[in-house]
């Protein structure tokens, strides 16, 4: 009996699930070299995983992609971003990290995938055995890869990020954000409220349903706080949030904050910038 | 089926799907009928006029209440997680915080 772990090359996130999956006992580790077709690798895995125990990957997109459709395919419950696991009581992240669930899995074998960040990664590996999915299964598959062309810093990728909410008020408000980005070398964010209203492209947002980012600051303009924002927020090392409001329930995720109006305080940011820099 | 679309573009009697992933776009191209899901950011909705929404309230709607088999993953509880509500450093009101904000920049290294 032993615990099959799904890992993708060179990802840290799988040797993470790795790490957390050798708590559970033997561990079998497997891969597959082919164009990504969810379908089809979960079929792949799911032969392969015959008198397992239980059944790991990262808590990626991808492994919590695939092993949806392990458990669909097994008729087992399956567990998504699990931190802790002691024997069949699970505790997970659930909404974009606001709570943890602690929730019983009445299922053989066990499914879940690792929350990302929550295991040291395992440093020595383990020896993978490559899987081969089944040639003839035509399900949906990956037939090219497009790279993303963002004009500028990445979002995802920016060691800074501005972002403006509602309080920036429209889409020209945005000229003082991006004078101040420019300034850091930062990326330009923002809120949900902004891109429904058409200021910024959907590309720019930072939340749940927009880019989560991994900056060293995230600058907080006018944006209120709502829990899918911070959830595509909270990745960044440090917080500062401009608002007026100062009971904005951002200033609760923050570590910095300045409380007045943006319009008057990012140009001074700026100007202060500037200055520094004689 | 193909999941978690940004974009959708029809081609003949195939479908090109894009899906985010991470900085790069993954294609699908799927033969129809395809069940596709989507996600915010692939248009911008056009809202219902209100005619519109007067005539569909009208309309018999159809429920169903499906026999729901007990869960497997069962909730026992649900917690807050530690260090939520942190306190944030207060810099200051108005513009005259800018020049702390630009030492805690320098401190952090990215200014």
């Amino acid at each position: 009996m032993s615990t099959l772990v799904f890992v993708e090359p060179n990802d840290d996130l799988s040797l993470q699930a790795l790490a957390f999956a050798r708590t559970l006992g033997d561990v079998r580790a497997v891969s597959i070299d082919a164009p990504y077709a969810p379908a089809a690798w979960a079929a792949a895995i799911v032969s392969a995983a015959q008198g397992a125990e239980a059944i790991v990957a990262a808590g990626s997109d991808r492994g919590n992609e695939l092993l949806a459709h392990v458990a669909a395919r097994l008729d087992q419950p399956f567990a998504a971003n699990v931190t802790r696991i002691d024997g069949d009581v699970v505790t997970r992240i659930r909404w974009g990290g606001s709570l943890l669930e602690e929730a019983r899995l009445h299922g053989s074998p066990r499914i879940l995938t690792v929350a990302p960040h929550t295991h040291a990664a395992e440093v020595a590996g383990a020896p993978v055995e490559l899987l081969v999915p089944d040639a003839s299964d035509t399900s949906p598959r990956v037939l090219e890869r497009v790279e993303e062309q963002a004009g500028g810093v990445s979002l995802r990728d920016a060691k800074v990020v501005v972002s403006g909410g509602r309080g920036v008020g429209s889409a020209e408000g945005f000229a003082i954000i991006e004078e101040l980005a420019g300034l850091l070398g930062a990326a330009v964010g923002c809120s949900r409220v902004v891109t429904s209203a058409g200021w910024r492209p959907h590309t720019d947002q930072v939340g749940q349903t927009g880019t989560k980012i991994s900056a060293d600051l995230y600058v907080a303009c006018g944006i209120s706080g709502a829990t899918q924002h911070i959830a595509g927020a909270k990745g960044a090392k440090k917080i500062l949030a401009i608002n007026s409001d100062p009971e904005a329930p951002i200033f609760a995720s923050a570590d910095y904050a300045v409380i007045g109006d943006l319009h008057e305080i990012v140009p001074a940011i700026s100007a202060e910038l500037r200055k520094a820099r004689g | 089926m193909v999941t978690g679309l940004k974009k959708i573009s029809l081609d003949g009697a195939q479908v090109r799907c894009e899906r985010d992933a991470g900085g790069a776009r993954d294609v699908y191209v799927v033969p129809m009928p395809a069940v596709l899901t989507v996600l915010e950011g692939l248009n911008l909705p056009r809202y219902p006029s209100v005619p519109g929404r007067l005539r569909a309230k009208s309309k018999p709607l159809a429920v169903s209440e499906p026999v729901q088999p007990p869960s497997k993953l069962e909730k026992l509880r649900l917690v807050v997680p530690e260090g939520q509500g942190k306190q944030a450093e207060v810099l200051g009101e108005g513009p005259s915080a800018a020049p702390r904000v630009v030492e805690i920049m320098q401190s952090l290294g990215v200014a």
